[in-house]
């Protein structure tokens, strides 16, 4: 230690940078290797907290953006009024469609074909075979000029459904309990009494619609004996206004229909989600918290080790600053690396798992943001476990530190 | 370092309970704005003569007719329609929740107790200019109204086949008896029955049957 003290004496500048002269960038790193075993220790324990913060706020963000990237703000939902956001519930008449795409002006159009998409939703039991046991999924009947509203939907395999036949989310197999070999293009699924064979799969830009399952209005409603839908979706042109689909309903009180636009029905869904939300961060600050005491812990006793190396320090000229500025950015550089690992663990492994939830399926989201926070919370508890012992130590005098050796 | 350890601890605990109490309820009384100066236009000083209320006018308007009708704003968790002056008028016989006493809902201009009966009790209000062109304001913003207030309107209706009857107003008396809505609670939360209508008290209204049985104060048409 002495040769080294000496060596780092000689090498010492004055750096107007930080007004004192600082130790030198591999004193900390040296520190570090010199306690292989503790420091292995603590980067494991630091490791472990901020993958723990990493997915949980991939949770977050992929729940988030699930919900996010379902709305179109040119679109606006028709359904039932009095139904809140529950579309399940809701019942219009068949005609509603037609009705809405000759009254409303500035509907979308396309070679004579109104954007307007009539459809029955619901959540059903579907089961893979008579033997499987059942799961909630969800259920959407639709014409093809879904095609139309939906913009961000594509058939990944196979086709449009044919009578009988459904098309199936690339999430419903998470939503379902289902192997992926299971929604394969000549697959079979049950239910509503009848027997529905997979004639493809489709995307949706991760949104919510990948983890239903979707099959020709006529079909559904055959099948459940129904002639009314559950919604009209309707995309309006660039001039057309969401206010005046609204006048509409506000005017025609007879046809009991209310009318929300697409993004407004998602983010009343991400609101209803603010406690699982608020619950996830609670538990990041929980997670963090538990990793400032590791890491407290660690360097407490890292530096009580040291307090004659570093009061020997400060008798050859190194300010208690210098010291502490050391002290800190051995406890950084182990976070930062802990956040490192944890990153490429939780790109590796976690990035894009599929989470099943009541409104479907969604994929955890190890995104920039994630990592961006993941980063600086390992960076503030490289910063705060380290600066309390570094502090501590400092307040015994220069003659009792070195009375320790 | 044990003051440390507690400082810590009580920053997280802090944390977790403002974490999870994010619906502060409040209650306090919605500000009525002032009305602008094209909307000073349509508001009249004194009430235009004898007004009827929304379900007798329903069933005897004809189309085109020159109507006086007196309503509460309110029937729909958004009365009002997004920067067009519009909105929805229901008979004053309809309670709205803050009619029945000790009710808790924090829209009470939707009128939830009663929805099966809004229909039928609902009219839409257009205010329209000279050209008779509808006006391209938001109805709060240019009338400075709110919801629940009652308001006297004057203007000719139209009615359809399927009796729905619209007015499109040239003048609106607002009632300074009633000042309108108190805001309650979390008024963006989930209105699909997302509240239970506590009552302070144990009285057993029915909300289904809950009708004003009085004028609640407004003065007669």
């Amino acid at each position: 230690m002495c040769r080294d003290v000496i060596t780092l004496h000689d090498l010492a500048q004055d750096d107007l940078v930080f007004f004192f002269r600082p130790l030198p960038w591999e004193y900390g790193i040296r520190n570090l290797l010199r306690r292989p075993l503790r420091t292995g220790l603590t980067l494991l324990a630091l490791t472990t907290v901020t993958l723990l913060v990493m997915v949980v706020l991939g949770f977050v963000r992929g729940l988030d953006r699930s919900l996010a990237v379902s709305g179109d703000p040119q679109t606006v939902i028709v359904f039932s009024l009095g139904m809140g956001e529950n579309l399940e519930y809701s019942s219009v008449p068949m005609r509603t469609a037609d009705l809405l795409a000759s009254s409303i002006n500035g509907i979308r159009e396309r070679y004579g074909q109104k954007y307007a998409s009539p459809e029955l939703y619901l959540g059903t039991k579907v089961k893979a075979d008579t033997e499987a046991s059942e799961e909630m999924g969800l259920v959407r009947g639709l014409t093809p000029s879904a095609l139309l509203v939906h913009s961000n939907m594509e058939i990944t395999h196979g086709d449009w459904p044919r009578v009988n036949e459904v098309l199936v989310g690339r999430m419903a197999a998470t939503k379902l309990g289902l192997t992926e070999d299971q929604i394969q293009p000549g697959q079979q699924l049950l239910f509503e009494g009848r027997t529905w064979t997979i004639s493809g799969t489709f995307a949706a830009a991760g949104s919510t619609y990948e983890s239903e399952i979707w099959c020709r209005l006529d079909d559904l409603q055959q099948a459940m004996k129904r002639q009314d839908l559950s919604l009209v979706a309707i995309t309006l042109g660039p001039d057309a206004s969401f206010q005046y689909v609204d006048l509409f309903c506000k005017e025609r009180l007879d046809l009991e229909l209310q009318a929300i636009r697409q993004t407004d029905y998602f983010a009343t869904l991400q609101k209803d989600y603010d406690p699982v939300r608020w619950l996830s961060w609670l538990v990041v600050v929980l997670v963090a918290g538990a990793g400032v005491f590791v890491g407290l812990n660690t360097m407490y006793g890292a530096v009580v080790g040291r307090i004659p190396e570093l009061a020997t320090l400060q008798t050859i000229g190194f300010s208690r600053r210098a010291a502490i500025l050391s002290v800190m950015q051995e406890g950084t550089i182990l976070a930062m690396t802990s956040a490192l690992l944890a990153s490429i663990i939780a790109y590796g492994l976690i990035h894009r798992a599929a989470v099943r939830f009541t409104m479907g399926a969604f994929e955890l989201q190890i995104d920039s943001g994630t990592l961006l926070i993941g980063y600086g919370i390992a960076l503030f508890l490289g910063i705060v476990g380290s600066l309390p012992p570094a502090v501590r130590v400092f307040r015994l005098s220069v003659v009792d530190g070195l009375k320790a050796v | 370092m044990n003051r440390l350890i507690v400082w810590m601890g009580s920053v997280v605990v802090i944390a977790g309970l403002f974490g999870c109490s994010s619906e502060t309820a409040t209650n306090t009384s919605a500000v009525v704005g002032q009305p602008t100066t094209e909307g000073a236009k349509f508001l009249l000083s004194s009430a235009p003569g004898e007004a009827q209320d929304v379900i007798p006018m329903r069933e005897d308007v004809e189309d085109e007719q020159d109507v006086v009708v007196i309503g509460r704003i309110g029937g729909s968790h958004d009365p009002w329609v997004d920067g067009l002056a519009a909105f929805s008028l229901v008979d004053r016989s309809l309670a709205a929740c803050t009619d029945i006493p000790g009710d808790q809902c924090p829209t009470p201009w939707d009128y939830c107790c009663v929805t099966d009966k809004l229909p039928a009790a609902t009219t839409l209000v257009k205010v329209v200019d000279e050209q008779g062109e509808l006006v391209s304001t938001g109805a709060r913003e240019l009338l400075g109204l709110t919801e629940l207030q009652t308001v006297v309107i004057q203007g000719k209706a139209q009615k359809d086949d399927s009796g729905n009857v619209t007015i499109l107003a040239r003048g609106i008396y607002v009632d300074p008896t009633n000042p309108g809505q108190v805001l309650r609670g979390d008024a963006d939360h989930d209105h699909a029955h997302g509240h239970d209508h506590t009552h302070d008290n144990e009285s057993d209204t029915d909300h289904d049957e809950a009708e004003v049985t009085t004028d609640g104060g407004e003065g007669d048409s």
